[in-house]
């Protein structure tokens, strides 16, 4: 079994290193591949100095086109698992494993690492979490399954989900739209409960000015998503 | 609608159209999507030439004063323009993102294959 860990990041050259060791030392079963938004900061020099493995993207793309190339590239390298890990320290690696064993024993398409099974370690705020429970919602209503925490970004899929966001990935705010996806084609989606941490440098591509346009656009793209097929 | 309206009209239109053959000929926008905007030129000169259509087109509509019409239908016009190239737009900006992911991929498929062998023994972890 191949398994990939595909790292976006932009501008994370303070917290780079501590993702690296983190998967180095407690995630060792993997390979991994680090997407370099074209990073305004030093990243990209930083990656070629350390020899990480990194992609550059010659253009900024956005969370997804970035997310998206790195499927691509686990596509083009015959993995049979990829999980999405941030490049911000939010994650941590010990839980790779056993969300592996999880995915295999309950033979789960996507498995997503979950902040509210256990409700420990960094919660978010409660406007947030309120937002998020209402997408929990819809996606419930629409879908028939019920998945906490829609908007993490820990989620780990297998060959056949690969193919699917290789071919369609939305660019902005793509994780409640993608499990959508997911459950709409009849994929099974599961949750493995995880602890996160709060980000340690940089702050949350998401600010309060643009978490109306955030709940307005994802909610629209969750219901547009119920009508494709 | 006045003459003298009709004459404005009918000269704005006129510079327009010379603008976009103009345009064309040098390839600064292509045939294609200049085609819509030479075609809806036509129709306002037509109308502009021909008051008695837009009179007749107006008590359709129910429009009192038959230039309102046609800024009704010009507005009409305008408003498929834009969605048009919203359209444009949104299918090119997915076909440069898959583009940039592909020369990205080739990039890093260039760069292991030249750094292949003493770049090994250096990588941390992973591949």
């Amino acid at each position: 079994m191949k398994k990939l860990i595909i790292i976006p990041a932009f501008n994370e050259e303070k917290n780079i290193d501590f993702v690296m060791d983190d998967i180095c030392r407690r995630a060792p079963g993997f390979d991994y591949v680090i997407i370099n938004d074209c990073s305004r900061d030093g990243m990209r020099s930083l990656c070629r100095r350390r020899g990480y493995n990194y992609i550059d993207l010659p253009v900024n793309l956005g969370i997804g086109g970035c997310v998206q190339a790195g499927y691509l590239y686990a596509q083009k390298h015959d993995y049979d698992i990829a999980v999405q890990f941030d490049g911000d320290g939010q994650h941590d690696a010990a839980y790779l494993e056993p969300m592996y064993q999880a995915m295999t024993e309950q033979n789960s398409d996507i498995i997503i690492g979950s902040r509210f099974l256990q409700r420990q370690g960094f919660q978010s705020s409660t406007m947030r979490r309120g937002g998020i429970r209402f997408l929990a919602w819809l996606i419930k209503v629409l879908n028939k399954k019920e998945i906490k925490d829609v908007t993490s970004g820990l989620r780990m899929v297998n060959r056949r989900v690969i193919d699917d966001f290789c071919r369609y990935y939305p660019n902005d705010y793509p994780e409640p739209e993608t499990l959508a996806l997911c459950l709409r084609k009849g994929y099974q989606a599961d949750e493995f409960p995880v602890k996160m941490r709060e980000r340690c440098e940089g702050r949350s591509s998401i600010n309060m000015p643009r978490s109306v346009y955030y709940m307005i656009k994802v909610s629209l793209s969750i219901l547009i998503d119920h009508f494709k097929n | 609608m006045s003459i003298r309206l009709r004459l404005v009209i009918l000269f704005i239109c006129v510079a327009i159209l010379l603008c976009f053959m103009d345009m064309i000929r040098k390839d600064k926008i292509s045939l294609k999507y200049s085609l819509p905007w030479l075609l809806s030129l036509v129709c306002v000169m037509l109308l502009a030439a021909f008051p008695g259509f837009i009179n007749w087109v107006a008590g359709l509509l129910g429009v009192a004063t038959p230039v309102n019409a046609v800024f009704f239908i010009v507005i009409l016009m305008m408003l498929a323009f834009i969605f048009l190239i919203s359209m444009i737009s949104s299918r090119n900006s997915q076909r440069v993102t898959r583009l940039v992911q592909e020369v990205a991929l080739l990039k890093k498929a260039l760069a292991d294959q030249e750094g292949k062998g003493q770049k090994d023994e250096e990588r941390i972890c992973g591949i």
